[in-house]
């Protein structure tokens, strides 16, 4: 990699962890914690959540520059890489989250709690991320081959 | 697909890493082009055949070309 890439590669890494941490972590110091005395703040939840978006929305577009600075081959790698490599890990999560949801952590270990409200909100916790990959997938690949008509 | 990279390489003595900085890719590019484990795009093709001054044909050469 020309020198040149590699400085910006750097760079973009460092922009991105920091300013994600900056801005993620921010509302600790504008409003506080969600939490307050056991009590959540629905208006500080507000704010946490827009905070993260933000941070996330920059995350992404320091994660596409450092897509863009690199040659075809690392391109080509990371595409790969994403690919395979998310479908992989989707896959070995598959009988983790059965594991876990059917109460296999309790039955193993009593000492770990369980209850529908913790089976329901692990199950929302593993579902959410893997639909919205999935759905983003999706609407990626239309895009793509829409935008090759 | 078969190239003569390498050769066109050795022939102007320039290292991987001369030819990655021509073409403004890696090394690791340049090796896996030479070693036949990645195809290049037209483009990057293209910039080296222009680069040596052949047709791209003279450069790369398909497979199942060569058993014709």
């Amino acid at each position: 990699m020309p020198d040149q890439r590699r400085r910006r590669y750097w760079a973009y890494l460092a922009a991105t962890v920091v300013g994600t941490l900056v801005i993620s972590q921010a509302p600790l110091v504008l409003v506080g914690r969600p939490i307050v005395h056991g009590v959540i703040d629905p208006a500080r939840v507000v704010v946490w959540s827009i905070a993260v978006a933000l941070a996330m929305l920059w995350a992404v577009g320091f994660g596409v520059l450092m897509f863009r600075n690199q040659d075809e081959f690392g391109r080509q790698a990371s595409q790969v890489g994403w690919y395979w490599g998310a479908t992989l890990g989707l896959g070995l999560s598959a009988p983790i989250f059965v594991f876990i949801g059917l109460g296999g952590l309790h039955a193993f270990w009593p000492g770990v709690p369980a209850s529908p409200e913790l089976k329901r909100a692990f199950m929302i916790g593993y579902l959410l991320p893997v639909l919205m990959q999935f759905a983003g997938f999706l609407i990626v690949r239309a895009g793509w081959r829409w935008s090759k008509r | 697909m078969k190239n003569r990279l390498k050769v066109l390489r050795a022939e102007r003595d320039w290292s991987q890493a001369d030819l990655a900085q021509r073409l403004d890719v890696s090394r690791q590019s340049v090796n896996a082009i030479e070693t036949g484990k990645y195809d290049p795009s037209l483009p990057l093709a293209f910039r080296i055949a222009r680069l040596f001054g052949q047709p791209i044909e003279a450069i790369f050469q398909d497979a199942a070309e060569r058993q014709d």
